[in-house]
């Protein structure tokens, strides 16, 4: 048997009241969530399959952790290579490519900010 | 409250037990399966973002903090995949979808005897993000501040999209 999570008094503490019509209307939104529930049969899983997937997880985890690491160690290395070159090679370069390595997170940090105040 | 089996559980799995993740996930995810139904009122798309949340809840489990219920925790996850998932997805493709989804489960709901198969419509009528605050505060009974921690929202953003989607209910219901 599921657990009920749904919470058996509805939280309107931070609400107010709700007005009569809109109590109707939570209880239709109810009523209706709770026949969705019964319409869509969603069955236990079943142990053996559920076991089998999260082995399949597992190593979908490993492969993303590893392909992640060789990205990073590729960037990196590439990074630092470009970097060393242009410091030893072109300190024009280099200062330019580190200034723009400091304004660009702060352009994406602005950018953010300004989209969540959108928002 | 976490009852102290649930609590052993997350304890074991957070130091790698992966027999203790397993029963966990598995005691969740019918509930998980059933909240994304609610909220993409599509079937097939609520599994595979439930697999989805399960493998990001594998990820992360060690992150679990223990500051709200492991079923919020969870239910946080699969909201801001859904998110993520409307965001990517062309909205006239999203809106096709779900039609044709929903007209499955109008039918199956029709078969079945159920009433309240006009709410499911007005439901898909919201954009996703007001559906999704809508069934946390109204359905599963949140608060605002909890509903805007799972969403990463303001508060007052929260309340806005409540009160707007409830609003538009209304108005879908009485068209």
């Amino acid at each position: 048997m599921m657990k009920d999570y749904r919470k058996k008094v509805p939280d309107d503490s931070d609400d107010g009241k709700l007005s009569q019509e809109d109590q109707q209307l939570v209880e239709m939104l109810r009523s209706g969530l709770d026949a969705l529930d019964k319409t869509v049969s969603v069955s236990e899983p079943d142990p053996a399959a559920f076991a089998r997937q999260m082995d399949m997880n597992r190593s979908l985890i490993h492969r993303k952790f590893i392909r992640d690491l060789l990205i990073f160690l590729v960037a990196a290395l590439s990074l630092l290579g470009a970097m060393g070159l242009a410091l030893f090679r072109l300190p024009v370069l280099f200062v330019i490519l580190y200034a723009a390595g400091l304004a660009f997170p702060m352009l994406l940090v602005r950018k953010e900010h300004e989209r969540v105040r959108e928002e | 409250m976490q009852n102290n089996e649930e609590i052993r559980l997350i304890e074991q799995a957070q130091k790698g037990d992966g027999q203790a993740l397993q029963l966990l996930l598995q005691r969740h995810y019918t509930f998980l399966v059933r909240y994304l139904v609610k909220i993409t009122l599509q079937p097939y798309l609520a599994e595979d973002l439930a697999q989805e949340t399960m493998l990001r809840c594998m990820e992360k489990i060690r992150l679990y903090n223990g500051q709200t219920q492991f079923s919020t925790w969870m239910m946080t996850i699969a909201s801001r995949l859904f998110i993520d998932y409307t965001r990517k997805q062309k909205r006239e493709r999203r809106l096709l979808e779900q039609e044709q989804s929903l007209r499955k489960l109008k039918w199956q709901g029709q078969q079945a005897g159920e009433a309240g198969l006009e709410m499911w419509e007005a439901l898909a009528s919201l954009e996703e993000e007001q559906r999704l605050a809508v069934i946390l505060k109204h359905y599963y009974g949140y608060a605002y501040d909890e509903i805007a921690a799972m969403l990463n929202i303001p508060a007052g953003t929260a309340k806005s999209r409540v009160h707007n989607g409830l609003k538009a209910l209304r108005k879908e219901l009485e068209a």
